[in-house]
């Protein structure tokens, strides 16, 4: 049985050890003879330490992945941007091809000479006549 | 003991020597990182930052339909660290047939005191795969842009022009719109690290390039072709030193095509890099002629109808002036005497004019007066001042004889009277195209009102009449009213004489009209230098004038006037076989 729930508390005597309270103190209104004691710095110090040290570690290995994040994001960058290059002169060296197989020139020099055809001695244009 | 005393001693040196040496690399490195100095910055950033070059794309030509006719395309160029080269001697062997370079060349680039040497610039992806299969040290690739001419290297080089190896415009319409074409590089700064990967976070500064934009010209590049291939036949079958054709739209000022042939040192004739239609310039002969019958309509000395005595020869001061065939003398109207290009006659007329009016004339139709195209090299002919004439260049210069213009200038003349007497300057640029592929049409230069529309529709009439039953009879086109007069100018000799030393003259023929005349839709010059088979007009160059017009309106698909339309029997029979 808590010594707090049925007999009065009496002073703590030097050297005592006193055991801790457990529960929600009651009002000193009605036991005035009670006191909040201060919980000792030498105990939360530490662990402030640890919380630091682990907040530390945490925030720098944070840092040093979102860095990592970084590189290889601007190294796909890069490699995007070389992949663009490379693809849009593909594209222009294919337009060039394009635009050669076209080519006047071409056209008439492979109609001669691969496709056998002759230009005509005369050319004839047709004129419309007029309809009645 | 003593022993002992001597180990210690040295453990004791040892120990204040290493300290001694920490104490001054933690000095150092304190000194270094705490307290830099500028010199070591400097150093550092240098091989840290890099400064990329960003060149500007430069823009396409293409022709009116949207061809091209001028594009960049990323090419290899291959250049080499002669410090880091091994053996210069098999490297030269190996990329000889690679590079289609002289072995030795190759060898001089390689053995070079300097750290960079180009060994071939914008070579094909299959040569620079080839180098590279090499795995020549200290030999390396680039990329650059080469500049292409799909359509085909010759087709319109005389217009197109070149650009440098630096992609910069030399010659034609690359150096007319460099500046829109070239773009503007850029530079981008970057930290860099090992392998040339971008230090993410580093300093940068990045100044973008701004790509040329793309020139669409007025070319029509099978017009071109056309024009092209048709002056190459002419030229060889008359045997002529070269050759000029330009095909206009006279209303808008626009060049659809602009052909220019001429000979090389082995004789043959060939597509010439340079424009002669607008860079050379001769005497144009009686194709100059209506300039003299503009003035005397417009200044209302006289009418087509009006009829004057003529005679086959004429004597003016010192000076005899006659016409090809000796007819004695006649009655002739005004339209008569340009129909029959009798020299006579209109010198008779321009008398009538008088040096200053024929004068202001030549002027107001832009004789010697820059054309506003504003080509390299463009020649603006050569017109005396009015207080150089003597006695009798007001007959000279009434015959085409005695100054200088450009087949442009010749060809703008016609172009005035199919406008209705409103002189268009000559563009070639149509458009540009940006990057967004907005287009943007070219501002046209400002029309000048050169003689009014009443006397231009006259002169209309007269030139029709020229090719329906005159000189020009060769120039007719099936189904279509053509204007136009022939020229047969006299080309004078290094002695300044219109004979050379053996008594033999030399001519240039021209034909200019345009067509269909109710509603001229395109004008159209042929001007053959130096025929030997058939020097007339009438002969050399008018039947070249009547192939290209019909190829132009088929292409152009201009259908004939409504109340304009003929067939000949002879096609028609033709046809149905």
């Amino acid at each position: 049985m808590p010594a707090s729930a049925s007999m009065p508390l009496e002073q703590p005597k030097r050297g005592h050890r006193v055991a801790p309270q457990h529960g929600i103190p009651q009002s000193p209104r009605h036991d005035s003879h009670l006191r909040l004691a201060a919980v000792s710095t030498r105990r939360l110090v530490p662990t402030l330490g640890w919380v630091a040290v682990i907040t530390a570690v945490v925030v720098l290995f944070a840092l040093a992945t979102l860095q990592a994040v970084i590189v290889d994001r601007q190294t796909n960058l890069d490699n995007v941007n070389n992949e663009l290059e490379g693809v849009r002169a593909v594209n222009d060296k294919l337009r060039l091809n394009v635009a050669r197989a076209e080519a006047p020139e071409r056209v008439v020099t492979v109609a001669i000479n691969s496709l056998g055809m002759v230009e005509p001695e005369r050319r004839m244009y047709l004129v419309p006549v007029e309809l009645d | 003991m003593l022993l002992e005393r001597s180990q210690r001693r040295r453990g004791v040196a040892m120990i204040l020597c290493f300290t001694l040496m920490a104490g001054f690399l933690t000095y150092r490195l304190t000194d270094l990182q705490l307290f830099p100095s500028d010199a070591y910055v400097d150093y550092g950033e240098q091989q840290r930052i890099r400064v990329v070059d960003l060149p500007a794309r430069r823009g396409r030509i293409l022709d009116r339909n949207g061809v091209e006719m001028a594009m960049s395309v990323p090419q290899w160029t291959i250049w080499a660290d002669p410090s880091q080269v091994i053996n210069p001697e098999e490297a030269a062997v190996a990329l000889a047939p690679i590079l289609e370079k002289d072995e030795l060349h190759l060898f001089s680039l390689l053995t070079e005191p300097d750290q960079h040497a180009y060994l071939s610039r914008t070579v094909p992806d299959s040569a620079a795969r080839a180098v590279a299969d090499l795995e020549l040290r200290g030999v390396y690739q680039v990329e650059e842009s080469a500049r292409f001419n799909p359509s085909g290297s010759l087709l319109g080089r005389s217009v197109i022009g070149s650009v440098d190896i630096d992609q910069i415009g030399v010659s034609g319409v690359e150096y007319l719109y460099d500046g829109l074409l070239g773009g503007v590089a850029g530079e981008m700064v970057v930290e860099s690290g090992h392998g040339g990967r971008t230090i993410p976070g580093g300093a940068r500064h990045v100044k973008p390039a701004v790509s040329g934009v793309d020139l669409m010209l007025t070319i029509d590049r099978s017009l071109q072709f056309e024009a092209e291939r048709a002056l190459m036949r002419q030229i060889r079958k008359l045997q002529a030193s070269s050759g000029t054709a330009i095909i206009m739209v006279p209303d808008t000022g626009e060049i659809l095509a602009m052909a220019s042939v001429g000979r090389n040192k082995e004789g043959h004739s060939v597509l010439l890099a340079e424009n002669r239609a607008v860079t050379w310039s001769y005497e144009p002969g009686s194709a100059m002629k209506p300039v003299v019958f503009s003035g005397v309509i417009e200044e209302g000395l006289g009418q087509p109808n009006h009829f004057r005595e003529v005679n086959h020869w004429l004597q003016l001061y010192d000076q005899e002036f006659t016409d090809h065939t000796e007819y004695g003398t006649v009655v002739y109207s005004m339209e008569e005497i340009l129909a029959r290009s009798s020299n006579t006659g209109t010198i008779q007329w321009a008398l009538t004019l008088g040096s200053a009016g024929l004068a202001q004339y030549m002027a107001r139709f832009g004789l010697g007066l820059p054309t506003g195209l504003g080509f390299k090299g463009e020649s603006v002919g050569l017109v005396p001042d009015l207080a150089d004439w003597s006695g009798t260049d007001v007959a000279s210069f009434a015959l085409g004889q005695g100054f200088l213009a450009t087949p442009l200038q010749t060809l703008l003349v016609y172009n005035t009277l199919a406008n209705g007497g409103v002189r268009v300057p000559p563009t070639l640029g149509h458009s540009v195209i940006d990057d967004d592929g907005r287009q943007m049409p070219f501002q046209r230069g400002e029309p000048v009102r050169v003689v009014s529309e009443t006397t231009a529709d006259k002169l209309t009439g007269m030139l029709v009449t020229v090719v329906r039953e005159g000189t020009g009879r060769n120039a007719q086109v099936e189904g279509y009213s053509v204007a136009g007069k022939t020229g047969t100018g006299l080309k004078a000799s290094s002695g300044g004489t219109y004979e050379d030393e053996d008594g033999r003259s030399s001519y240039t023929a021209t034909f200019a009209g345009f067509f269909p005349s109710e509603d001229p839709q395109l004008s159209m010059i042929i001007v053959i230098d130096e025929p030997q088979t058939d020097h007339y007009a009438s002969q050399a160059a008018a039947p070249l004038f009547s192939e290209l017009a019909h190829y132009s309106l088929q292409r152009l698909r201009i259908a004939p006037p409504p109340n304009y339309v003929t067939v000949s029997t002879t096609l028609n029979s033709e046809l149905v076989q």
